[in-house]
């Protein structure tokens, strides 16, 4: 949508500028820690830290994090988009369970996966194979990750329907060619989208490379900061990673404004049922990858949590549940209400500002958590100790009320997820023609009505979708939740952590199924949502 | 954990009903509470300060939070003056001499600790307290390996355990800390050789965890490795045939590399009288027994008798060096372990 083209009968509306200030607001909170970060480059290098730095490791730790950034990237393009063709447009024995089913490795964090993995590998491979190298932990991040993809490209070509079908097939082209020619450059949107959301995942991973001992800028940023004790350093790396981030942003970001789509109303897909060898083939294929995304792993977490479940307090489980839902559902509300606000505020401000603002909402998606969670650690307990003699003043020990409750950990999620429900939203919303808006505002409907009663009844899946992905992330994060949570309070990520750093891969399942459990829930809300 | 919950989440929403809430809970509740921020696991902890709160008689409630050391010293650093903490907890030597350094930790002026914790397990300005000892030392696979084979740690750098040896990642301050007692022991030229030895010589690439070393010295992938003696402990529970064993370095060659897990009363509590009795009472008889067998560590109080499995590995003949060395040669040994490209 090009900037022009924006509604000019949107500056007329009053109730705008709410939309515009939540969204400038949110960008400011996302945006203070993003300069705390930033803002390390202007305090003076720590020399002797850095010489070492580019000695040994700069260069390594850049290298392996694009590596890895560009393995992720294209093998979740190659697995989701494939899967999510062969979905759409084939009919083969399993479809239908297939079609959710996956969807449910979202389910699974991938530092779940990555010590399932390397356990099931170090148990059953010949000891030459080491899984634990560049390729296993491509493996285990696409495992993981691949759903976004597979996700918003099914999203997208249920969306074309039909028609596109029909065009191609009157053009004379094959099956294949309609996927590469038609649906593919309409999906871009979608395709870009999810590319966002992986390539910030990857970069933000902490846990998985960790049990790989594969080096990123990620874990640079820990050892600079806990094992070389220098937090300004780390804050310098974290800069990189930002920007990093911030460059494939920008990228995937505008690659998705160049385009313009309508949604049409064209018949669902028909689609080819398969014959011959082809069908055990694609059959046999979808299934051996369900199998050794889902049923493998899930079926060695079930394996431990049988041998522990005895000696296990299952009480400690249960009130690690509660609390994951719990924040869950209160941060998805939170960056559902958010990204309804900043999408609206996008869509009809017609400034240059607001495209930036929108941007930097989406960008603590690349923060590491660890990075994050100091980030947002320092303004709240800055604010804590500006309001102390206020409390005082009145006779009242107040506790620290910034930084003693969930309000932190709150703030930390909502920026870190704040894109997902953003992307899920603006995707949604990507859809309704400016001609919409135009037919409404010549009608004389402000503001208000045409949110009424045209894009919030339209936008339902896009909020739901949002809020259901941003509450599965929120349940998955690990680093951010281990380091603003209230004392003693504990999460399933956190317990799962605390296991796994030790090696304690058996006890770490029952935490982990759990976990999973919620992320079935989730992915059964989508599938009633498809119906 | 409930109550507490609800409280966290009505001060962070509504400043006003949490002021009431307060109130009415610090009337109804008449026991003192400590705060301790605990490096160590919450299952090795919950128990020990469960026996604390008896033993007060309910006068003293232990609320507690357990995480990664770095974070719960960047925790009490950037709470300053109001971080809720007063006792500190942690693993590893090299934490709690950055602790100190850091000034989080205070001065304690204590005979009782002094008498029973013996010096070289506690910082010669008596900020921190080791509570139990635990030995990093070479694991092996007593079918393939024989024992007269076995020296030391600078052994394991030579040609002779080429692709045989594993080791765990030197991210771990475990190595961190091991690393820094080596090189005030042989000097750090002669280190740096012996780690580029080590990474010569190794099998697999490294390890993120000792519990999958020890697994993999079981299953055959490699002969001999270096874990703390506790990781074995719960393997040998689990599995009482496992084919591995822990061999200790005699003292004409080094003696053993022991490490501690210990704790000091936060500098910005406001509680430190009862901290400092917590801790006391944590370096007495029954509570050192509590505490290390929990884990399969050795007491640090010399007068609390091992754990029989811990003995049955055989004899511990620890260095003598004090502790603290470890903190302040950490960085110099991590820079080190980079240049030996030791992952």
């Amino acid at each position: 949508m090009t900037m022009a083209s924006k509604g000019w009968w949107a500056s007329s509306w009053g109730g705008l500028r709410w939309f515009n200030a939540s969204l400038l607001g949110t960008a400011v909170i996302v945006l203070v820690p993003v300069l705390i970060v930033l803002g390390a480059w202007l305090l003076p290098k720590d020399t002797d830290v850095w010489v070492h730095l580019q000695e040994e490791l700069l260069l390594r730790y850049c290298l392996q994090t694009l590596g890895l950034l560009i393995g992720v990237v294209v093998s979740t393009a190659v697995v989701g988009l494939g899967l999510a063709w062969i979905i759409a447009t084939m009919e083969f024995p399993g479809r239908r369970f297939l079609k959710t089913g996956f969807l449910l490795p979202f389910a699974v964090p991938a530092y779940v996966m990555g010590f399932v993995y390397v356990g099931l590998f170090e148990a059953h491979m010949p000891a030459w194979l080491d899984f634990r190298s560049y390729p296993g932990v491509v493996w285990v991040l696409t495992v993981t990750l691949y759903p976004y993809m597979y996700f918003l490209c099914l999203s997208a070509f249920s969306s074309q329907g039909q028609r596109l079908m029909d065009v191609g097939q009157s053009m004379g082209l094959r099956h294949r060619q309609i996927l590469f020619r038609i649906a593919i450059p309409f999906a871009r949107p979608w395709i870009l989208g999810a590319m966002a959301m992986i390539g910030m995942e990857t970069l933000a991973d902490f846990g998985t490379v960790s049990v790989f001992v594969y080096d990123t800028l990620a874990t640079g940023i820990y050892k600079a900061w806990y094992g070389l004790f220098s937090p300004t350093t780390a804050a310098q790396l974290a800069g990189i990673l930002v920007l990093f981030a911030g460059v494939f942003l920008y990228f995937t970001k505008r690659g998705q404004d160049q385009e313009k789509f309508q949604a049409s109303d064209s018949p669902p897909l028909r689609r080819i049922i398969l014959k011959g060898t082809t069908k055990y083939i694609v059959t046999g294929g979808v299934w051996f990858f369900f199998a050794l995304a889902f049923i493998f792993p899930v079926g060695q977490l079930l394996i431990w949590s049988l041998e522990v479940i005895g000696s296990e307090s299952l009480g400690s489980v249960l009130s690690a549940l509660t609390n994951s839902i719990l924040i869950g559902l209160l941060a998805s509300s939170i960056i559902t209400a958010l990204a309804f606000c900043i999408s609206i505020a996008h869509r009809f401000s017609n400034s240059r500002l607001y495209f930036t603002a929108t941007l930097c909402s989406g960008l603590g998606y690349a923060l590491p958590g660890s990075v994050l969670a100091i980030g947002v650690y320092l303004p709240l307990i800055w604010f804590d100790q500006k309001i102390e003699p206020l409390w005082v003043a009145i006779g009242f020990d107040s506790g620290n009320l910034f930084t003693g409750g969930l309000l932190a950990l709150l703030i930390g999620l909502m920026i870190r997820f704040l894109t997902v429900g953003i992307s899920s939203i603006q995707n949604q919303m990507a859809r309704h023609s400016p001609r919409l808006d135009e037919a409404a505002a010549n009608s004389g409907a402000g503001l208000r009505r045409s949110l009424v009663s045209l894009h919030i009844p339209m936008l339902r899946s896009g909020f739901f979708i949002g809020f259901v992905l941003a509450f599965a992330d929120c349940l998955k994060e690990m680093p951010l939740t281990l380091m603003t949570r209230p004392v003693g309070w504990d999460t399933l990520s956190v317990k799962i952590f605390e296991l796994t750093s030790e090696g304690e891969w058996e006890r770490a399942a029952v935490p982990s199924l759990a976990l999973i459990l919620c992320g079935f829930a989730v992915t059964e809300i989508m599938r009633r949502q498809w119906r | 954990m409930n109550v507490c919950f609800w409280r966290n989440l009505l001060r962070s929403h509504f400043g006003i009903y949490a002021a009431l809430a307060c109130l009415v809970l610090s009337t109804v509740g008449q026991a003192e509470t400590l705060t301790v921020y605990s490096a160590r696991k919450d299952h090795l902890v919950r128990g020990v300060f469960e026996a604390y709160e008896k033993s007060t008689g309910g006068q003293v409630k232990i609320n507690y939070i357990t995480d990664k050391a770095p974070a719960l010293h960047a925790k009490i650093k950037s709470a300053g003056q109001k971080s809720e903490a007063d006792v500190l907890l942690t693993v590893d030597a090299g934490n709690l001499w950055h602790a100190a350094e850091e000034g989080l930790l205070a001065k304690l002026d204590s005979p009782e600790l002094k008498t029973n914790i013996p010096s070289q397990y506690r910082d010669p300005e008596n900020r921190w307290f080791g509570l139990s000892v635990r030995a990093r030392t070479i694991a092996y696979a007593p079918n393939r390996v024989k024992l007269a084979d076995l020296k030391n740690y600078a052994d394991l750098a030579t040609p002779k355990w080429k692709g045989k040896l594993c080791l765990r990642t030197s991210q771990k301050v475990y190595n961190q800390s091991l690393v820094a007692m080596l090189m005030d022991a042989y000097g750090e030229k002669k280190t740096e050789q012996m780690v580029k030895g080590w990474v010569n010589n190794l099998a697999r690439h490294v390890y993120s965890n000792d519990t999958k070393l020890l697994e993999a010295i079981a299953d055959g992938k490699c002969d001999v490795g270096v874990v703390n003696s506790y990781y074995f402990g719960r393997l040998q529970r689990k599995n009482p045939k496992i084919p591995v064993k822990l061999f200790f370095p005699k003292a004409e060659v080094g003696g053993v590399h022991v490490n501690i897990s210990g704790a000091g009363v936060v500098a910005t509590s406001t509680k430190k009288k009862l901290a400092q009795k917590f801790i006391e009472w944590l370096s007495q008889q029954d509570a050192q027994k509590m505490f290390a067998d929990v884990n399969l560590e050795y007491p640090a109080n010399p007068k609390v008798p091992t754990h029989p499995t811990v003995v049955q590995w055989g004899p511990l003949t620890p260095s003598t060096m004090n502790l603290s060395k470890a903190g302040q040669l950490q960085k110099a040994a991590i820079k080190m372990m980079d240049r030996a490209r030791y992952q």
